[in-house]
């Protein structure tokens, strides 16, 4: 075998400079995709994480203010309570004085209807009355007396008229 | 003509009439008299000429209390 | 003559109930002596006549040579009766009541007295007929005073001019066609139209207004009388309401009487410095029943059979509703005249003659009713001739263009009918006038104050209404009204009070407005969405 060390170290450096460029070529640019991707892939995450703070910030504020309009709510409908209590008060006085005033009113009505049946009674009392005079008088009245009295009255009449 | 109507509760005697009548003449001239008896009258005598009325009767004066007193109730 | 006297029992008093019944006194009940002495008897001569002849109440009396016109006269102690037509030789008695019994020889004796009404302050809360006697069952009424049925109306030197308003409670009248105390408004309309709705309306708001209402029925049904004094009780408005009734079945005279009645007895508050509101229900009948008394007192009869003197009878009535200046009283009558049309016809003689004697009219269209709008006002031919000189400044604030603007929207309205392609601009005034009108409507037994008519009209014209659903209108007002009575009460009173809007009351309306509201989106129209 003839080995030609010419040839060897050919080979070698053949060899070196095939590797040098493949480092160079593909080493490199595939090791920068890897490194930018990683890159990414950590960008990526740190939003991800922004995301969530930002959500749970979110959250918290959700609930602040739902307590907080919770918290005004209830307010109102204590205020509205009171409101409505004081209003059934009021309600409660007035009917218990339009009641009174209804009281008063029916005591008047029966005030005057005795005085009503007062007055009638007093009135047929006199219709009575003067029936009776009329009779009595018209028993009394005998012939002389009643022309007396037509003769006063005839000469009334030529007076007057 | 002057209408003159007497009522009264009973008969006015013939006398009364006849002075009343001419004194009536008197005053009004030629009159036609009219004399009714109604017993409701009760005394008195109710004098109507034309349409003017004196009622001087019983009734009459009964009446007039009896409005007044009941005016007062 | 001999008399029980009565005796009485002392009740101990104890309690404050107790206090009530007063112990009875020693009181001979029967006291004939004592009046017998006030009895005074006369022997006068007094003008007598006889009844010729009766026909159809019209009694034909001979004598009563010095009778006065419009006496009332005693037909023999059985029946009242009006001495209207003095002839040569006899004089024409139109009967007061139903004329049985009448025979002819009965003796018509003179009374002296001209037609007058006894009035007192009982009378308030009574229904009465046209003589002033109580129908409605209670006790008679003490007369404290007789005001004359036929009176000269106050002279140019006694008046004042109209300057207070009379609230009617309808935002319609209040807004547009204000009434003011001491004006004569005319309601007209056809049947079954709202008219008597809305004079009973006016008396259900004048409960807190210190107004005396007197209510005229003339020739109306028993029924619709009982009916209204129903309605008037349950509103509690027959404490200051007196109801005046002749109704179908009484006689002519008694219609022709009833609208004076009511009139005398509004003129003895007027006297006492009151402010009267008188409503008279309705004068067509009443024109009827004087037609009727003129035909059979043989009278000349004119246009459409009513006599000549038509007019006259109206008019003397209205002249003596009046305000008072402050040296006869500071009082006022009010008074709201009902005529009947037929057939939508106001140039007949009646509705013209009265028209031309108010002072503006409210005119209720039979069309407007059907469609819909109750009070079925017609705002376009409704006047009132005193107008916003009776408005609270409040509401001329707020409702001073709204007349011209619904006129407006009417023109669009019956143009847009026909149109489907609308501008913007029409479109908005359209919808704004759609929910005017809509706020409008009421119904006649729910009368809203001064305050709370200001409020819905300033949300209506100022556009917070425009984003509102058109038929949910009713319930928003219910509801802001409910809302503004629970939270904003202050504001309502200082309406009330002040009786004019300052710039911050209106900042607060506006706010109070638009919160009510964001808190009622249910009723509001859904907004497009325009962005995703």
């Amino acid at each position: 075998m003839d080995i030609q060390l010419p040839q060897i170290l050919f080979q070698l450096v053949n060899f070196s400079v095939v590797l040098g460029a493949l480092v160079y070529l593909l080493y490199k640019p595939v090791q920068k995709i890897l490194d930018e991707r990683a890159e990414k892939v950590a960008e990526s995450q740190a939003e991800v994480d922004k995301i969530a703070t930002e959500k749970e910030q979110i959250e918290a504020l959700k609930t602040k203010t739902k307590r907080a309009a919770e918290k005004e709510a209830a307010q109102i409908l204590e205020e509205a309570n009171k409101e409505a209590i004081k209003k059934k008060q009021k309600l409660v006085a007035e009917a218990k004085s339009s009641l009174q005033a209804e009281l008063k009113k029916a005591q008047e009505n029966w005030q005057a209807e005795r005085k009503q049946l007062l007055a009638d009674s007093q009135k047929q009392m006199v219709e009575a009355v003067v029936e009776v005079s009329g009779m009595v008088l018209g028993k009394k009245l005998n012939k002389t007396a009643d022309q007396k009295l037509i003769g006063k009255g005839l000469d009334e009449a030529l007076k007057q008229m | 003509m002057k209408k003159i109507t007497l009522i009264s509760a009973s008969k006015i005697e013939p006398k009364t009439l006849a002075a009343f009548k001419k004194a009536a003449t008197k005053k009004y001239g030629e009159i036609e008299l009219d004399a009714q008896v109604n017993e409701a009258m009760i005394g008195g005598v109710k004098v109507i000429v034309g349409s003017k009325a004196i009622d001087m009767t019983v009734a009459g004066r009964l009446a007039q209390v009896k409005e007044q007193l009941l005016a007062q109730l | 003559m001999p008399r029980k006297k009565t005796t009485t029992k002392k009740t101990k008093t104890t309690t404050k109930k107790a206090a009530a019944r007063k112990p009875r006194a020693a009181k001979n009940v029967f006291a004939l002596p004592s009046l017998l002495d006030k009895v005074k008897l006369t022997d006068g001569v007094e003008s007598v006549g006889e009844v010729v002849a009766y026909s159809d109440g019209v009694v034909r009396a001979s004598g009563l040579d010095d009778v006065q016109a419009g006496e009332i006269v005693d037909i023999s102690g059985k029946k009242f009766g009006l001495a209207l037509n003095l002839e040569e030789d006899s004089v024409g008695v139109v009967v007061m009541g139903d004329p049985m019994g009448i025979e002819v020889g009965d003796t018509v004796s003179r009374t002296g007295r001209i037609l007058s009404v006894g009035v007192s302050d009982a009378v308030i809360g009574r229904v009465v007929d046209s003589l002033g006697r109580p129908i409605d069952g209670g006790a008679p009424i003490a007369a404290d005073k007789y005001m004359p049925l036929e009176k000269v109306a106050p002279g140019v030197m006694a008046r004042q001019s109209v300057s207070e308003p009379l609230q009617t409670g309808i935002k319609a009248i209040d807004a547009m066609i204000p009434i003011g105390r001491g004006q004569r408004e005319l309601i007209i309309g056809d049947r079954s139209i709202g008219k008597t709705a809305i004079g009973l309306g006016t008396i259900l708001n004048q409960d807190d207004q210190d107004v005396i209402c007197v209510y005229v029925a003339v020739g109306q049904k028993r029924a619709s009388v009982a009916q209204t004094m129903q309605i008037l009780e349950e509103h509690q408005a027959m404490d200051y309401s007196i109801i005046v009734s002749a109704t179908a079945s009484d006689s002519a005279a008694e219609q022709f009487l009833a609208p004076y009645t009511g009139l005398a007895i509004a003129e003895y508050f007027l006297a006492k410095g009151r402010d009267v509101l008188i409503i008279y229900d309705d004068l067509s009948k009443h024109a009827q029943a004087y037609r009727e008394i003129s035909l059979l007192l043989r009278r000349p009869s004119g246009r459409e059979a009513y006599p000549g003197d038509v007019f006259y009878l109206h008019s003397r009535l209205l002249e003596r509703a009046c305000r008072l200046n402050k040296n006869h009283g500071g009082g006022s009558i009010t008074a709201l005249p009902i005529i009947e049309t037929q057939a939508n016809d106001i140039s007949a003689y009646i509705p013209t003659n009265v028209i031309s004697i108010t002072d503006g009219q409210i005119y209720l269209e039979t069309d407007l009713f059907n469609a819909g709008m109750k009070p079925a006002i017609s705002v376009g031919q409704s006047v009132s001739r005193v107008g916003s000189a009776a408005q609270v400044k409040a509401m001329k604030q707020v409702a001073g263009t709204m007349k011209l603007d619904l006129a407006q929207f009417r023109e669009l309205q019956a143009f847009a009918q026909f149109s489907s392609d609308l501008d913007e601009r029409t479109k908005r005034t359209l919808d704004r006038g759609t929910r005017v009108n809509a706020v409008l409507k009421q119904g006649w037994d729910k009368p809203l104050s001064m305050q709370e008519q200001v409020v819905v009209i300033f949300a209506a014209v100022n556009g917070y209404l425009d984003e509102a659903k058109e038929d949910v209108i009713r319930d928003w007002e219910k509801a802001y009204l409910d809302y503004m009575h629970t939270n904003n009460q202050a504001l309502l009173d200082e309406i009330a009070q002040e009786k004019k809007l300052s710039d911050e009351l209106v900042e607060k309306l506006k706010q109070a407005v638009s919160k009510f509201n964001d808190l009622h989106p249910e009723m509001m129209m859904v907004k497009e969405e325009t962005e995703e």
